[in-house]
C-alpha cells in the first residue's frame, strides 16, 4: 500500500472476495453431527486487534479494512474476533459496534486480559501471551498452534442420569455409574460430592473419546496445511496432532454444554429441597419423570422457577453455579490426557445446546424433557435473566472464566437498542466493563422483526430480549400488544 | 445511616438515558402533577397498586379465590373491581402467568443502595452513577435526598430528574445532593402549564432558575413535546429566553418526543386512556428544526 500499488477499495474487494470464497467451501457430515454444529460454520476466523509482542496496540488500518469489509458483504463466514484491552482505540470499538448493529453478529469481543491471565497461568510466556490468536470460534491458541481435536460434553446428561442412579430414561438402559438413590441423600453437599463422582464417570471417558479422535486424526487424517500457517510449523514438519505441544499445554476437555442448567438445577435442590424443605426429592423426581405434567407438578414447577436463576446477579444462585464449573473444571483438569500432562477445560456449546437437551429429561431448573439448553456456556438459561444487561454481565463475571481457555457468552439485542450514537457509546462501555473486569468473551445477536412477532406468540421463550421502546430500552415481553405491534411496525421501516 | 423508608416502583438498570454513563435509575411512585401525556401513571399515586396485563391473563381464575377484598369476579372474563383492591398482592403471588403485578413498594435507602452499589464497576468504565426519578423525587425529599447523600458517600455520581414542584428549602435539599439536575420545562405559559399539568409553573421556573444561580448545578433541560400542544416555534422561543441568562449552567437541552407507553399502562390500572390516545408524536422533521433553533440560539439540543 506504501508503494501505491495497492489501495483500500482493491484491498476491500479481495477480502470481500475471500468472504465469499470461504461461503462456497462446504462439509459433508452425519446428522448428529449437523445438529451440534449447525450453522454451517468454516472456523476459518481472522482475529483482529490486541496488543503485539511488547504490549502495544496493534490496531493498523488492516484491523479495519477486515471490519469494512464485513459490513459491506454481510456473510456469516469468516467470522471475526476483536480482542479488547485498555488501550483499545475507541474509534475501532465505534466502527466494531457498527458492524454488531447490522445483526451479523461479528465481531466477537475477546479480552486480553482474561486470555493472557489463562495462557500465562499454563506456563505460556508474557510475549508469546501478547501473541495469542482465536482459533474456531472462541478458543485462544499460541503461535505455535495447539492441535485440538474437539468435542463437547453434554454435562446436563450425567446430571439427569445421576438423579436415576445412573439410569438413563431417554435410551432406557443403565449408562451410568451407581452413586446411590439421590432421595436418600442427607445434606446438599452430599447431594453435590456424589453427583461430581458421576460427572468424572463420564468426564474420564470423554478423556478416553477425545484420544480416539486424536489417534484416528494422526494416523488417516493428516492435513500438514493447517501447521503450516503457524509461526514455526514449516520448521518443525509435523502436522500438529505429531509435534509437541508447545509450553506443557494439555488438549481441551470441553465442559460447557448444559452447565449452566444443571447449576440452576442445583440451586433449587440445594434451596427447595435441603434448606427450605419445601419439596421433598420424591416429588421433584416425580415431577421430573413426569415432565411437571399435572396440577401438583406443575406447583412444583412454579416454585422451582421461582428460585432465582444464573443472569440476575443473585449472588446466592451464583455462588451455586460458580461452585459447581469450579469443581467441573477441577475435575477436567486433573485427567492425564494422552499427550502427557493433564487436560485444558473450556466451555462452549457451538449448537450441542439444542441436540444435547434432547437428550436430556426435565430438569429441577424448570426445563421441560428435551428442550434446548442454555446457549453458549456462560450465558443464562433462554428468557431467565430478566434484571438487564448489568445483572446478567455481573452473574458471568462471578464465574470461574479465568480457569477456562475459553468461554461462550451470547447477548440478544434489539436493533433499536443501538439506534444512536449514544446508545452505541453505551453498549461500548458495557463491552469494556466486561472486557476488564473478568469476562472472557461477549457476542451479540441484534434480533429482527420475525424474531419480535415470534417472541409475541410466545413470550415465555423471549424474556431476555431488550427492545429500545422509546427514551430507554426495555423488555420486549413485559410490553403489552399493542406497544409491541407498535414496536414492531416501527422496527419494519428500520431503526438503523 | 438512619433507615429512611421510600416508596418506589422500579429500580432500573443499564438506564441509558436518564444522565452520562450506564446508569441505574431508581423510579419514586407518586407525584403532584397530573400531566395529561403521563407516560407513567402508575407512579401517580403513592400508596401502592395493582396492575393486570389482560394480555398474559389465560382466565384460570386462581386470582378470584385468593383475593381477601373479593374485588376479582369471574363472571365475564376477569375483571377486578378497582375500588374494592386493597393492593395487598394476594393474586400476584397466585397468578401463574404473571399478568398482575404490584407496583409500589416501601424501601429502605440501604436495600436501594445494596441494588445501586452492584453495579459500581459499570458506572466507573463509562461515567455513570445514580439517577433519582419519578414519580417525583421532590414528592420523598427526606428519602431522596438520604439516598443522594448515601450514593455519594459511596462515590457515585448523582442526578435526579425532577418536574422541579416544590417549595424551594426542599428542593434545594435535594438540589445539593445532586451532580447534575435533569429538570423538565413542559409548558412557558402559566395558564396553560396549569392546565395541562394541573398545577402553576411560577415555582417550577423559579427553582429551575436558583439551582442555577445560586447551587451552580449542572442542568439538563428536558422538554416533552406533544404535537400540537406544546411543540410550536413559539415555545421555544420563550424557553430560550428563560434559559438565556442561565446557560452558563445548561449542559443540554433534550427534546422528548411524546410516545404512547402511558395508555397501555393506564389500561392495566383500569384507568381511562381516551386523552392520551389524542395525543401525537411530533413530527421528526419538526423536531429536527426545533432542535436546530435551539442550537442556533447557543444550546447543545437532543433529540431523545
Amino acid at each position: 500500500m506504501e508503494a501505491g500499488i495497492l489501495d483500500d477499495e482493491t484491498v476491500l474487494e479481495y477480502m470481500q472476495n475471500y468472504r465469499l470464497k470461504i461461503m462456497q467451501m462446504k462439509n459433508t457430515s452425519g446428522g448428529q453431527s449437523r445438529l451440534k454444529w449447525s450453522g454451517q460454520a468454516r472456523w476459518n476466523g481472522v482475529t483482529l486487534g490486541g496488543v503485539d509482542a511488547e504490549g502495544n496496540d496493534a490496531t493498523n488500518p488492516l484491523t479495519y479494512l477486515f471490519i469494512e469489509a464485513a459490513y459491506r458483504c454481510r456473510t456469516p463466514h469468516h467470522t471475526l474476533h476483536l480482542r479488547v484491552h485498555e488501550g483499545t482505540p475507541r474509534e475501532l470499538l465505534r466502527k466494531a459496534v457498527e458492524l454488531v448493529s447490522t445483526g451479523i453478529g461479528m465481531p466477537s469481543f475477546n479480552s486480553d486480559k482474561g486470555y493472557m491471565k489463562t495462557l500465562m497461568e499454563k506456563g505460556v510466556p508474557l510475549e508469546k501471551a501478547r501473541d495469542y490468536m482465536v482459533m474456531g470460534c472462541v478458543d485462544p491458541t499460541v503461535p505455535e498452534g495447539w492441535g485440538h481435536v474437539y468435542s463437547m460434553m453434554v454435562t446436563s446428561l450425567p446430571f439427569d442420569t445421576f438423579l436415576h442412579n445412573g439410569y438413563s430414561k431417554h435410551l432406557d438402559m443403565q449408562i451410568g455409574p451407581k452413586t446411590g438413590d439421590v432421595c436418600e441423600m442427607k445434606t446438599y453437599e452430599e447431594f453435590r460430592d456424589k453427583m461430581l463422582e458421576h460427572q468424572r464417570y463420564y468426564i474420564e471417558y470423554f478423556a478416553q473419546d477425545m484420544l480416539l479422535r486424536y489417534l484416528t486424526g494422526r494416523k488417516v487424517m493428516q492435513d500438514p496445511f493447517p501447521i503450516s500457517l503457524f509461526s514455526d510449523g514449516v520448521e518443525v514438519g509435523k502436522i500438529g496432532k505429531m509435534r509437541d505441544l508447545p509450553y506443557g499445554l494439555g488438549p481441551t476437555l470441553n465442559l460447557g454444554v448444559g452447565t449452566i442448567n444443571v447449576g440452576d438445577s442445583m440451586a433449587v435442590i440445594k434451596k427447595l429441597v435441603f434448606e427450605e424443605k419445601k419439596i421433598t426429592m420424591e416429588q421433584l423426581l416425580k415431577a421430573l419423570d413426569e415432565n411437571w405434567e399435572g396440577e401438583e407438578n406443575q406447583k412444583i414447577r412454579r416454585m422451582c422457577l421461582e428460585v432465582p436463576k444464573y443472569g440476575n446477579d443473585d449472588d446466592e444462585t451464583d455462588a451455586v453455579v460458580a461452585d459447581i464449573y469450579n469443581r467441573l473444571v477441577d475435575i477436567g483438569c486433573s485427567i492425564d490426557h494422552y499427550r502427557g500432562g493433564k487436560y485444558c477445560v473450556s466451555g462452549l456449546s457451538i449448537t450441542a445446546h439444542d441436540p444435547g437437551g434432547r437428550l436430556t429429561g426435565a430438569t429441577p431448573d424448570g426445563r421441560y424433557a428435551g428442550t434446548p439448553l442454555a446457549d453458549g456456556s456462560i450465558s443464562p438459561e433462554q428468557g431467565y435473566d430478566v434484571n438487564g444487561p448489568t445483572a446478567m454481565l455481573n452473574s458471568a463475571m462471578k464465574m470461574p472464566q479465568g480457569r477456562m481457555n475459553a468461554t461462550l457468552h451470547n447477548m440478544k439485542l434489539h436493533p433499536s437498542a443501538l439506534k444512536t450514537a449514544e446508545d452505541r457509546e453505551k453498549l461500548i462501555n458495557l463491552i469494556e466493563t466486561y472486557m476488564m473486569e473478568g469476562g472472557n468473551q461477549i457476542q451479540f445477536n441484534v434480533v429482527d422483526q420475525e424474531t419480535l412477532i415470534r417472541a409475541q406468540k410466545e413470550p415465555e421463550k423471549y424474556k431476555d430480549l431488550i427492545v429500545r421502546v422509546a427514551g430507554y430500552s426495555t423488555y420486549f415481553v413485559t410490553l403489552s400488544k399493542n406497544v409491541q405491534d407498535e414496536v414492531i411496525g416501527r422496527t419494519s421501516y428500520g431503526a438503523l | 445511616m438512619s433507615a429512611s423508608e421510600g416508596v418506589i416502583f422500579n429500580i432500573q438498570r443499564y438506564s441509558i438515558h436518564d444522565g452520562p454513563g450506564i446508569r441505574t435509575t431508581v423510579f419514586l411512585k407518586g407525584c403532584p402533577l397530573r400531566c395529561q401525556w403521563c407516560h407513567n401513571p402508575e407512579s401517580n399515586l403513592a400508596r401502592p397498586q395493582m396492575a393486570f396485563y389482560d394480555n398474559l391473563c389465560t382466565g384460570c381464575g386462581q386470582c378470584v379465590s385468593v383475593c381477601p377484598h373479593r374485588a376479582i369476579t369471574a363472571a365475564e372474563g376477569i375483571r377486578t373491581d378497582r375500588r374494592l383492591c386493597g393492593a395487598c398482592g394476594a393474586c400476584v403471588r397466585a397468578c401463574p402467568n404473571q399478568a398482575r403485578e404490584l407496583l409500589g413498594e416501601k424501601i429502605t435507602v440501604e436495600e436501594v443502595l445494596k441494588t445501586v452499589l452492584k453495579d459500581r464497576a459499570f458506572y466507573r468504565h463509562s461515567g455513570g452513577g445514580v439517577t433519582v426519578s419519578g414519580g417525583e423525587p421532590l414528592a420523598q425529599v427526606g428519602f431522596t435526598a438520604e439516598l443522594l447523600a448515601a450514593s455519594r458517600q459511596a462515590g457515585l455520581h448523582t442526578a435526579i430528574e425532577t418536574s422541579g414542584f416544590a417549595p424551594w428549602e426542599e428542593a434545594k435539599r435535594v438540589y445539593q445532593e445532586a451532580d447534575l439536575i435533569l429538570h423538565d420545562i413542559k409548558q412557558m405559559d402559566p395558564e396553560r402549564h396549569k392546565a395541562l399539568t394541573g398545577v402553576d409553573n411560577g415555582i417550577i421556573l423559579e427553582n429551575l432558575s436558583r439551582a442555577a444561580r445560586e447551587l451552580h448545578k449542572d442542568l439538563w433541560i428536558r422538554l416533552p413535546l406533544i404535537a400540537d400542544v406544546n411543540d410550536s416555534e413559539e415555545e421555544m422561543r420563550a424557553i430560550c429566553r428563560f434559559l438565556d441568562p442561565l446557560r452558563e449552567w445548561i449542559r443540554e437541552v433534550w427534546l422528548l418526543p411524546y410516545h404512547n407507553l402511558g395508555i397501555s399502562k393506564q389500561k392495566s390500572l383500569g384507568q381511562d386512556t381516551s386523552l392520551q390516545e389524542s395525543f401525537r408524536t411530533p413530527e421528526r422533521a419538526h423536531l429536527e428544526m426545533l432542535a436546530a433553533y435551539i442550537t442556533s440560539q447557543g444550546f447543545v439540543a437532543k433529540i431523545g
